[in-house]
């Protein structure tokens, strides 16, 4: 038996007054035995520290494995054979049973509403938006994608529009005789990925509109964007892809290639951040070539950054937020649009910048509490309404 | 441990045995828990990084050879996730950062360990209370529900509430000190201890 186990089994037995006088000399050497060791004692036998104590014990040792349980579950939920899907309903069963009679935990019933909440939401808080809401719309026809089945959704002459599994949307066929579509994703919404008739594979970040036609004809394939989209490109090199901001004369000219585009109305510059192949970013009549890792940030001129963190402008299409070097405010920008939160500033909180990644699965107050922790900071949740003070 | 009980573990945990895991979780969760507690001093993020150290380990659990091993990578890999933590924090306002509180710490691990043994044993000991006394035991002095919460929710009196709690504390006998007395004495559990 090792010191822990001994003394820990002596200060149990003091606490049920079952200590013999052996013992009892025994436990009061370790507890003379250093300034820490009294501390400890004292704490774990005074009546109001150790509830205090025995609670946190209890509640993060709950907390923690409820985590692991779930992500133990979400691996498995992720297996596709169907061989694998019957082990996961017995290891789901096991783990289960495991909460019932292992020693991981104490106390398992099942757990009423009101004890989650007092272990792990706030009063007031924002979750995270559970699904894309977008919107389709074809001449005077709106789709809601929410609310349409898996399958084909629609048609536009030779042109079938379908929505698959996991929300995405694909275009398939040609036609001569083309529409204009327009793509809505709104704020407080995930992103919603859609394939182009060509190819092209794009993914919608929250606040933001697509424009193009059903098919692209002609020697070059346009379109428009509003807000923030991630681009794949099919390759086509006898017709160069274009992508436009709306209302704007900022151009993205490619061929083949992976690039994020980040065109906010409430940005100060629309920022075109390429990942593979090669780009010509024109406005007005300046216009530059980028290559991967670089962005090209267009103001008043075009700017090019070398070495631009790709991982910081790719961080919303990969649930993620990366504060890295970012000011605060424009952090809160992207939490307005994904949160789909008004935000009110007290004070001056220009000054102040932020390092850290939090997942966008969680509620808005996971991210306001990491930036809080610093002191630089503070936040208040007031229905909707996110209030940032100093 | 008996050399034939870790070996049962070890092959149990290959296995991919989820009771094992729950035995590894029980041995070393709160010793890593007030170890990573106490640098980053936020409960929450504490579970997190606990939880995510548990998990990292089950994703690799074929490598594990012995128990140390596993205590060694479960505390290699809290530190590191408090030092990424501590240092994504560092940029932007003045925290000093107590480098050698990521040190192994024979004595504050000692301590945690003592203090983890403790809670143990008496939540074991009150796992075997009368399901009504643990029931009320549970909802009262770990939930903190007040006793009028407690009875509306269980659909008793409030008198069969504190009868309940009175018993549930003399089965577990404990005999603590109070705030204001300065000699330890024996508490007569009955009418003293208003939790």
């Amino acid at each position: 038996m090792n010191v822990s186990e001994r003394v820990s089994q002596l200060i149990v037995k003091h606490l049920h007054d079952e200590l013999t006088e052996i013992e009892s000399i025994e436990l009061h050497q370790w507890i003379n035995a250093s300034e820490k060791n009294r501390e400890l004692f004292d704490r774990l036998t005074n009546e109001e520290t150790f509830k205090k104590e025995v609670k946190e014990f209890y509640s993060s040792k709950t907390n923690s494995w409820k985590r692991i349980v779930a992500a133990i579950k979400e691996d498995q939920q992720k297996a596709k054979h169907v061989n694998i899907r019957r082990i996961w309903m017995t290891r789901a069963a096991a783990v289960i049973l495991i909460l019932l009679v292992g020693a991981a935990t104490y106390f398992f019933i099942s757990r009423p509403k009101k004890t989650q909440q007092q272990l792990v939401q706030q009063p007031t808080d924002i979750s995270a938006p559970d699904a894309n809401h977008a919107i389709l719309t074809i001449g005077n026809k709106k789709i809601v994608l929410d609310n349409a089945g898996i399958g084909k959704i629609a048609t536009d002459g030779a042109v079938d529009i379908n929505k698959i599994a996991d929300g995405q949307i694909i275009y398939k066929g040609s036609d001569t005789d083309i529409q204009t579509h327009i793509l809505a994703v709104p704020r407080g919404s995930q992103p919603l990925a859609i394939t182009l008739s060509d190819g092209t594979h794009v993914t919608l970040n929250a606040g933001s509109t697509i424009v193009y036609p059903s098919s692209f004809t002609g020697s070059e394939r346009r379109m428009e964007v509003a807000g923030e989209a991630y681009f794949e490109v099919a390759h086509d090199a006898s017709r160069p892809f274009i992508v436009k901001k709306s209302s704007s004369d900022v151009e993205v000219k490619v061929l083949g290639t992976h690039f994020n585009i980040n065109a906010y109305d409430d940005e100060s510059a629309i920022k075109v951040t390429l990942l593979e192949g090669k780009v010509e970013v024109g406005a007005n009549q300046n216009s530059v070539v980028i290559k991967p890792g670089q962005q090209a940030v267009v103001g008043g001129s075009i700017k090019v950054i070398d070495d631009v963190d790709v991982d910081v402008a790719m961080a919303w299409k990969n649930g993620l937020f990366n504060l890295k070097e970012v000011n605060i405010k424009d952090i809160m920008r992207q939490v307005s649009r994904f949160y789909d939160a008004e935000i009110v500033y007290e004070g001056d909180v220009s000054d102040i910048g932020f390092y850290g990644i939090v997942s966008r699965r969680k509620n808005v107050s996971a991210l306001l509490n990491i930036m809080e922790k610093t002191g630089a900071v503070h936040f208040r949740i007031e229905g909707k309404r996110i209030i940032v003070s100093k | 441990m008996e050399s034939r009980d870790m070996q049962d573990i070890i092959g149990a945990i290959h296995r991919g045995d989820d009771k094992a895991l729950a035995k590894i979780y029980d041995l070393y969760y709160g010793p890593l828990y007030y170890f990573i507690q106490r640098i980053i001093d936020n409960t929450g993020e504490a579970e997190e990084i606990a939880a995510d150290s548990f998990m990292k380990f089950w994703k690799r659990k074929e490598n594990f050879e012995n128990l140390q091993n596993i205590k060694s990578f479960l505390y290699t890999t809290a530190r590191n996730a408090c030092f990424d933590l501590l240092r994504s924090k560092k940029n932007f306002h003045k925290h000093q950062l107590d480098y050698f509180l990521l040190q192994p710490d024979d004595e504050n691990a000692t301590l945690d360990e003592i203090k983890s043994e403790v809670f143990k044993k008496i939540l074991k000991q009150a796992e075997s209370l009368p399901p009504q006394c643990k029931r009320i035991f549970q909802l009262s002095y770990l939930d903190e529900l007040k006793n009028t919460e407690i009875a509306e929710k269980l659909g008793i009196t409030l008198q069969t509430v504190k009868n309940r709690k009175s018993e549930a504390l003399k089965l577990l006998k404990l005999v603590m000190t109070k705030q204001e007395l300065q000699l330890p004495v024996i508490i007569s559990l009955l009418s003293t201890l208003l939790f």
